[in-house]
């Protein structure tokens, strides 16, 4: 096949939409198809600086790039002033100044796929709400090659995909891909589009190599015969931390050889809870026995981390999808996580994990302890939620959802 | 709408060939053009049916050398085992694609290496090959399951739809004479098994079975029916088996019939039906010895317990001695079997040729509404036209039970009344948003004590109205009786009555006497 993806930036752009594209262009380049990416030539969103060279080809993929009209301080209050008076006063007026202030606006990407949309199989757009997409859709449409559209949409934004040409893009496209069962029930209940796909989320298992739990053990400087918690993640109030140090603190009463590692980014409230629970200990932190706390880590230390613990928890209740539970299953660990849709729909409780009511902070104590005595069955655990995350996350799985779907709607577009 | 619907081949006793000619009669019932393609001529099929076939090569196909195949809306590719037809899937130009998964037997249970080789490959084939498919459909959650667990089908696309059991062929009635005549079986008690002698359905077990069996209820036999010569690895099988039966001195009671035209004379023949099967993609034999009154006893294995449900007997894979207890008991227990008939009768009626149409029509609607003109109709609206057309397409009006299932969802997803996301709005630039204000200030008098709470009354009144009909349509349909059944009462009554009337006759002459 010969696959188009457009998007607003492209590695060595960061972030989660940017690693998803990569991720599934590289894929599917591996499997021998020709992928070619249009994007913009910038790395930062905040202003859309055109820095990144027009053509490059990264591990099988070839990258054009376009230039923007960048970022600055007026285009950001025409962005404002749209959204606020779009839903008052004549919306159609007011969406060309949306487009304009979300950006990158780029008129050579838009005349580039109207000229060589016939060059390719299928196009596929995402992030829908910024300005790549609508001009890219249409001239794909025009040429009438199939376009799939990833809209990455946050159910809690409508800026990300209330606005006209957004809805126009996701109810006429051939296909939308949600990433979560949720996103595509969403998209449904709220009649943005009817035929939608769920093709989300994957881990690359090349980026967690297996890894001694010993070794890691040393490198972390935690005790080999200690029972290791790891929480892992930015350290807001609904991920959970709090209700993870209050169990800790009562398994610590019952046996003195549990350890809590609390790894990623503090926050105010992480310092607040921190100072507070050193004041409660009458110690300073650091000097806490059984407690490792550390601000964001890096790559390795994360790595090690998983592949030292004996159970992750992260009793989150504002998780989308909860890809660290996945990361942790990838070292073969059971998880905890708590009873919320997103997350009820990713671990299977008793399985290869548990989940908890965050109301019930008992429950998770009780947990902790009961993988404490039977270390076989939180490994047997840890070793199902392995096997789910190869059959069903992997970014090969991904990869096959996604190029069956191209497979499809080229084939529904030869009924037009 | 075309379609086309490929297959190996067409064989109208097997259970694929029984589900594509019921898809055959579906589509030109609806008024669609069909065509069947094979590999092989049609077996056993009337002149009719093999109307609509044509015996293609791959090359056929792939060249899109066939009109009808090269335009059609919808493609059913059924899948047996992996055969050269199935490769046009990949390429297709046009329409909708149904890929109809029959499972496949795991390879460990052939002797043949060649054939090893060949099931082997045929489940390789089924991740790529149902990835061009819109939707992969499949006779049992088992298989189901194989298909998500093993064969990375996405969940989202796979549907499960049980096959249909021809009722009117497959019914009670006596014991028909010339076959107890031509086996030689008057008075004795026959257990059955239907199927291929493949590896997988054990029939060695049966005969193992049937010598302990005899030592309760001597004058039990074992009738196999079904191909045991079509494959060396058959006649292996069967050899073995009959070599053990002579070994177990149970010779004189194991009968081969090998294939046979007409199979519900048999299971009127049975006594008992049994299986010792590891695996079963579905078991269609089970359905239709229930469908003939025939109780059965089978493994506990792979789609086994979803066919019987509570309706027969399930014993532990590869266990002679449960077997034989359950097989004596059933044939020593008469309370216990005429329970076990009458359950096998209902729960047969739950696979009627309706019940397979209409889920069908479900499938091929989901299946086309990604096409750009989607071929089907969809769920419809309630307005009256709507409703007739529904009517006329493919709802018996005689299962009022669905009709009311489909009018019920229809009730339920308009019984929301309040359009909650509707704001006051101006369309005039400038001034506009004063009037919107304006407006919205001037009736909150009347919206909040008033408009709300009379919108929030009727829609709560409309979703109990719709949770009640709910409730009354489920007694309604549990409190339906089944005519056939309700003739089959009376019939016992009248025999019942009878009998009475001539025991009375008789005591009435014996007094006399």
């Amino acid at each position: 096949m010969r696959i188009l993806h457009v998007t607003h930036q492209y590695a060595p752009a960061v972030g989660g939409a940017e690693q998803y594209i990569q991720t599934l262009s590289e894929e599917l380049a591996s499997r021998g198809h020709q992928v070619d990416v249009y994007t913009s030539r910038s790395r930062e969103y905040m202003t859309w600086r055109n820095e990144l060279p027009p053509y490059e080809r990264i591990n099988g993929v070839e990258v054009h790039r376009f230039r923007a009209i960048q970022r600055r301080g007026y285009t950001w209050r025409l962005l404002d002033m749209g959204m606020r008076n779009y839903r008052a006063v004549l919306p159609r007026l007011w969406e060309p100044v949306i487009f304009f202030g979300n950006g990158p606006v780029m008129p050579g990407l838009g005349l580039a796929i109207a000229r060589r949309a016939d060059r390719y199989d299928v196009v596929h757009i995402s992030n829908i709400h910024y300005a790549h997409a609508w001009p890219a859709f249409r001239a794909a449409r025009r040429q009438g090659a199939p376009v799939v559209v990833t809209p990455l949409l946050h159910a809690e934004q409508p800026v990300t995909y209330d606005v006209g040409y957004m809805r126009a893009m996701l109810a006429q496209a051939q296909a939308a891909l949600a990433l979560t069962p949720g996103e595509r029930d969403f998209m449904y209940k709220e009649k943005l589009a009817s035929k939608v796909v769920v093709g989300g989320v994957g881990l690359v298992i090349k980026d967690f190599p297996p890894m001694d739990p010993a070794e890691a053990r040393r490198r972390l400087g935690v005790p080999q015969d200690a029972f290791v918690v790891l929480f892992l993640g930015r350290k807001v109030a609904y991920k959970g931390l709090e209700r993870t140090l209050a169990a800790f603190d009562a398994l610590r009463r019952q046996r003195s050889d549990v350890h809590l590692l609390a790894y990623g980014a503090e926050t105010d409230e992480s310092r607040r809870l921190w100072a507070d629970y050193a004041a409660q200990q009458g110690a300073p932190l650091d000097a806490l026995p059984g407690l490792d706390v550390r601000d964001a880590v890096s790559n390795e230390e994360r790595l090690a981390a998983l592949a030292a613990c004996d159970v992750f928890v992260m009793p989150s209740t504002g998780e989308s999808f909860g890809i660290v539970y996945l990361e942790a299953w990838a070292y073969g660990k059971p998880v905890i996580g708590a009873n919320i849709r997103a997350v009820a729909s990713l671990i299977d409780d008793g399985v290869n994990g548990h989940l908890v009511d965050p109301a019930e902070p008992d429950q998770l104590v009780e947990r902790l302890a009961g993988l404490t005595t039977d270390p076989g069955r939180a490994r047997a655990m840890g070793e199902a939620g392995r096997e789910k995350l190869l059959r069903r996350y992997t970014t090969q799985r991904i990869g096959d959802i996604v190029e069956g779907l191209y497979r499809r709607v080229i084939r529904h577009a030869g009924s037009e | 709408m075309r379609v086309s619907i490929i297959n190996l081949n067409l064989v109208g006793q097997d259970a694929i060939g029984g589900i594509i000619l019921d898809q055959l009669q579906f589509f030109r019932r609806n008024g669609d053009e069909v065509q069947v393609y094979t590999l092989h001529p049609p077996v056993g099929v009337t002149d009719g049916e093999a109307a609509a076939v044509r015996v293609v090569t791959a090359g056929d196909l792939i060249g899109q050398r066939d009109e009808h195949f090269a335009t059609s809306d919808l493609y059913v590719y059924h899948y047996p085992s992996r055969h050269p037809l199935m490769e046009s899937i990949k390429t297709l130009a046009r329409g909708a694609v149904i890929f109809y998964f029959h499972n496949v037997t795991p390879p460990e249970f052939w002797e043949d290496e060649a054939e090893r080789e060949q099931l082997r490959a045929s489940l390789e084939g089924v991740s790529v090959l149902a990835s061009y498919a819109d939707l992969a459909v499949t006779d049992s959650e088992y298989n189901a399951e194989q298909l998500v667990n093993d064969h990375r089908v996405d969940p989202d696309r796979v549907r499960v739809l049980p096959p249909a059991v021809p009722l009117d062929q497959f019914s009670p009635g006596p014991k028909p004479p010339d076959l107890l005549e031509q086996y030689g079986l008057a008075g004795k008690r026959i257990i059955l098994y239907v199927g291929r002698m493949a590896g997988n359905k054990r029939v060695d077990l049966l005969v193992e079975a049937l010598a302990q069996v005899r030592q309760e209820v001597p004058n039990a036999v074992l009738m196999l029916v079904g191909d045991k010569d079509g494959n060396p690895s058959f006649q292996a099988i069967t050899a073995a088996a009959q070599a053990r039966a002579t070994e177990l001195g149970v010779a004189d009671g194991v009968i081969f019939t090998g294939r046979v035209d007409e199979l519900p004379p048999y299971y009127r023949l049975a006594d008992v039906y049994a299986t010792a099967s590891l695996h079963e993609g579905f078991g269609v034999p089970l359905l239709e010895a229930m469908a003939s009154g025939t109780p059965v006893v089978a493994t506990d294995a792979t789609a086994h317990p979803s066919v019987l449900g509570d309706a027969g007997v399930l014993v532990a894979p590869g266990h002679v001695e449960a077997l034989t207890g359950q097989i004596t008991h059933l044939l020593q227990d008469d309370a216990r079997y005429g329970e076990l008939v009458q359950r096998g009768l209902a729960r047969a009626r739950d696979f009627s040729l309706e019940a397979y149409w209409r889920g069908w029509a479900d499938v091929i609607h989901e299946a086309t509404q990604w096409l750009p003109q989607a071929a089907y109709p969809g769920p419809v609206t309630i307005s009256g036209d709507d409703k007739r057309r529904f009517r006329r397409q493919y709802i018996d009006v005689e299962a009022i039970g669905s009709l009311l299932d489909d009018d019920l969802r229809q009730l339920e997803s308009k019984a929301e009344v309040v359009d909650h996301a509707y704001a006051v709005r101006s369309q005039l630039p400038v001034i506009g948003p004063f009037i919107a204000w304006l407006r919205r200030n001037l009736t909150s008098h009347l919206k909040e004590p008033y408009v709300d709470p009379t919108f929030g009354k009727q829609e709560a009144f409309n979703w109990q109205t719709v949770q009640t009909l709910q409730i009354m349509a489920a007694q309604l349909t549990r409190s339906q009786i089944d005519p056939a059944e309700l003739a089959a009462l009376q019939e016992r009554i009248n025999a019942l009555e009878q009998q009475v009337a001539d025991l009375q006759s008789t005591l009435a002459r014996a007094i006399e006497n």
